[in-house]
């Protein structure tokens, strides 16, 4: 990806050819494509060299009924935006993956949510939903060489079907797994989401703007600051707010130790994962820290509530900053003698080092964040610049074991990467406002606006469209799990089943995505459906 | 007559405080790895409540397994494990009494529970009974080697004797070394508590016994780590030793178990056979080289 030469200029000249280019700001391009030139358009884009990868797939309905279809794509540079105005919704779309892999499971979610069916070009066949499928029909994800050749060589021997989860010790939020297991070797594997679906997105069309940072922030409850950042700052740059820069070093501060305390959580599980129970006590021992001092600044430890449109809600001390600057410092420390194990501790490293090996080029299609970095890309959406990162000083930190050892290791040292960060910041710390204080409600025009930012697990993507009222028109979220998540059949499949629980870990999963049960007698052979109510005198 | 059940009440009374007394060091160590671990922990006397609690609770089984069948063989393994404990009197073996049959008793404990998981029909409880089968097969050999041949060594027999001029962990430390890794393995703790490993098949062989099975499958392990520790104490540390001395030297082999389960992170099941296998190998170059060269 990251051989990939770009200029900007180049791919500009080259859209007006197709549709009409609408520039928004410098990171990104939104394209009024015709609904005929489309699909030739993202053919040929997938052959130019920009290194563009899918981001999402996502539509709206306008007033008067016509059917607004955008894909979106990312490089390290741009967010590129293709918008096709249909008359109606369609029946059917031709599905992109041969073009762009890993809008396998964007288009999945898309058909799931939007009922159009999507249509694999070369075998004719309908993709499936991406939540809750039928757990009977054959394995879903494309069959690798890897894979053909495992099950080729040993169809003939007996295996069988391992159902990890929806709630299993190893998953701390419910999701399934169903491996295909022979000999403790797992032939395939496929990933079942959709357990916890709140249809966010929807409701967050109901409430206005305002509401919604507090609804954004619920997305997620490891990294619940980054979405409102990544939704504030989206609103700001389509309503042309400036924040003072006090408010961005803030935003700034509560990000790092946002990432501090998800990679600390994560490190602590991921031991656990391996049996390590010692390492997973001391590792949360130590992540308090961290959540002290998010507290003593915003009140709470997970659910911060600090970003606002237009700057942040509550400022920091002079003595609260003394004290993150010391944590940071202890944090430091801590980082490098996790290093130090992780990297020295034999059964430890043993466990990690060439399991759930992933090729290069793999990787830089489907994965993002640390887990990209972990392959030797150096993509890292704190580059753009955003809040205060244009001004602070940071080195993206990279490894080449492909493996999740490397992922380890590129989180521990990212660690250490933050703690400088808030040292830096706190020092930086510019004096003045923390908000835009002239206003109390936004209006937001007929606009449409993409934004990015490094969430601890990767790239984070909102897009917000406005109706010229209070209320958005529709917002969508990419979060980076489901990027990450097509992962992980590739990382599975030919290791032991030992290994399972640390390569799904290993992703750092967060399936932040139910009201009935089936319940299935196998005597009878009777079918019925559960309600809330039955459940809960049947858990009396 | 009366003699008989007098000696019946004695020996039930003895097997019930040799349960009691596995408990009790089962909740040691919870305790001890929890203090390691910067926890608080349960309360010493934890597991007791634990089996209380699973004695009334409803045996859960699906329709498709076999539950007379899991019963009979949690039942089978508890008379075993009984069994191997009775030759042992306040850390004494009985006078005359065979090392191979307490080998025996323990290994077809373990057997029985095994078979009682793949009863189950769950595909964890499976799972956890092969891998405990193949982790089983791995390391007895080794087990037998370091029980076994020290006595055999010391008297030309399998009767344990009473006193040696010397204690056989100076004579043999390499068997006792083996034997404390094996006895990680017996109890299924960390590093070798693959056949368990919740994060992987949840529950192991365990996933589906619930109640009485369940309870027996407790109190078999209390009793095998009973049993395990006696027979080191005997055989290793010169038995038979005063009741003080016995307690201390037990709970000092709880505290390396502790210290071994803190400190290492759970192996791979290929990891653990190639360990014991090799630990089973160099202990019968070991035996060979002892018996007919060294001599």
């Amino acid at each position: 990806m990251a051989k990939a030469v770009f200029s900007r200029k180049a791919l500009v000249r080259w859209l007006r050819k197709h549709g009409n280019v609408r520039l928004e700001s410098e990171r990104d391009i939104i394209v009024d494509i015709p609904q005929d030139k489309l699909r030739s358009v993202i053919i040929s884009l997938s052959k130019r060299t920009d290194g563009f990868r899918s981001v999402a797939l996502n539509a709206y309905f306008d007033k008067d009924g016509s059917f607004n279809l955008l894909y979106h794509f990312s490089n390290p540079h741009v967010m590129l935006t293709l918008k096709s105005k249909m008359s109606s919704k369609p029946e059917q779309l031709e599905s992109i993956t041969p073009f762009f892999p890993e809008a396998d499971a964007f288009e999945r979610e898309f058909s799931e949510m939007f009922g159009v069916r999507i249509i694999e070009p070369e075998s004719k066949s309908e993709k499936e939903g991406l939540l809750l499928y039928d757990l009977k029909q054959p394995f879903h994800q494309p069959k690798k060489e890897k894979e053909k050749e495992i099950i080729t060589s040993k169809s003939s021997r007996a295996s069988c079907l391992i159902p990890i989860g929806p709630q299993h010790p190893a998953l701390l939020e419910p999701e399934n797994f169903i491996l295909e297991v022979e000999d403790e070797i797992v032939l395939n594997a496929r990933v079942n989401l959709g357990y916890v679906h709140r249809g966010i997105e929807k409701l967050a069309e109901q409430k206005n703007y305002l509401q919604n940072i507090f609804l954004i922030e619920r997305i997620c409850g490891i990294c619940s600051g980054v979405h409102t950042v990544c939704y504030t700052q989206c609103l700001e740059k389509a309503a042309g707010i400036i924040p003072p820069r006090r408010a961005e070093y803030i935003r700034t501060l509560v990000l790092e130790l946002e990432r501090l305390h998800s990679h600390m959580l994560w490190l602590g599980i991921f031991a656990y994962e391996m049996g390590q129970d010692t390492l997973f006590h001391c590792i949360f021992r130590d992540r308090e820290a961290v959540l002290d001092r998010l507290e003593e600044i915003s009140g709470n430890r997970i659910n911060y509530g600090m970003s606002t449109i237009g700057g942040v809600r509550r400022d920091v001390t002079s003595t609260a900053l003394e004290r993150i600057v010391q944590t940071a410092r202890e944090i430091k420390r801590k980082a490098e003698e996790y290093l130090e194990i992780f990297s020295s501790d034999r059964a430890i490293v043993s466990r990690c080092e060439n399991v759930g090996k992933i090729k290069k080029n793999t990787a830089a299609r489907f994965a993002t964040g640390p887990c990209l970095r972990a392959c030797s890309s150096t993509f890292d959406v704190r580059t753009d610049g955003y809040a205060a990162y244009d001004e602070l000083g940071f080195s993206v930190v990279k490894e080449d074991g492909c493996d999740v050892l490397a992922m380890v290791l590129v989180r521990i040292k990212e660690m250490v990467e933050s703690c400088n960060l808030l040292e830096e910041a706190a020092e930086r710390m510019p004096t003045g406002n923390i908000k835009d204080m002239t206003r109390v409600s936004l209006v937001l025009k007929d606009v449409e606006q993409t934004h990015r930012v490094e969430a601890p697990r990767g790239e984070l993507f909102y897009f917000i469209k406005g109706n010229g009222s209070d209320k958005p028109h529709r917002i969508k979220v990419r979060t980076p799990t489901l990027a990450n998540f097509q992962l992980l059949p590739h990382m599975l499949i030919g290791q032991q089943l030992a290994d399972v629980p640390v390569i799904i870990a290993s992703i750092d999963p967060c399936f932040s995505c139910c009201e009935r049960a089936l319940v299935k007698d196998i005597k009878t052979q009777e079918k019925r459906v559960l309600t809330f109510n039955d459940l809960r005198r049947m858990g009396r | 007559m009366t003699s008989v059940i007098a000696g019946a009440v004695v020996m039930l009374t003895y097997i019930l405080l040799a349960v009691a007394y596995g408990l009790f060091m089962v909740g040691v160590h919870r305790k001890l790895v929890a203090r390691m671990q910067n926890r608080k922990g349960p309360p010493v006397i934890q597991p007791f409540y634990d089996l209380l609690k699973l004695l009334g609770k409803e045996n859960l089984s699906y329709r498709a397994s076999s539950h007379e069948i899991w019963l009979e063989m949690a039942l089978i393994a508890i008379l075993l494990a009984t069994l191997s404990v009775v030759p042992i009197k306040n850390g004494i073996y009985a006078p005359n009494s065979n090392i191979i049959w307490t080998v025996f008793l323990l290994s077809a404990a373990q057997l029985f529970i095994i078979f009682a998981a793949l009863g189950s029909l769950s595909i964890f409880g499976e799972i956890g009974g092969i891998r405990a089968l193949l982790q089983f097969v791995s390391y007895e050999g080794a087990f037998i080697i370091s029980t076994l041949y020290p006595v055999y060594a010391v008297t030309g027999d399998f009767i344990i004797p009473f006193k040696t001029a010397n204690p056989m962990l100076k004579l043999f430390p390499i068997m006792a070394a083996a034997f404390l890794i094996v006895m990680v393995a017996q109890l299924h703790m960390q590093p070798f508590n693959i056949p368990n490993a919740h994060q992987e098949i949840v529950a192991g062989y365990a996933t589906e016994f619930s109640s009485i099975p369940y309870a027996i499958a407790e109190v078999v392990n209390a009793l095998k780590l009973y049993t395990l520790t006696s027979i080191f104490t005997i055989l290793y540390l010169n038995g038979p030793l005063s009741l003080t001395k016995f307690i201390l030297t037990s709970l000092t082999i709880v505290f390396i178990i502790s210290i071994i389960r803190t400190a290492i992170a759970r192996t791979r099941i290929t990891t653990a056979i190639k360990i014991y296998t090799a630990l089973t190998l160099i202990l019968a170059v070991y035996v060979v080289v002892r018996s007919y060269v060294w001599v």
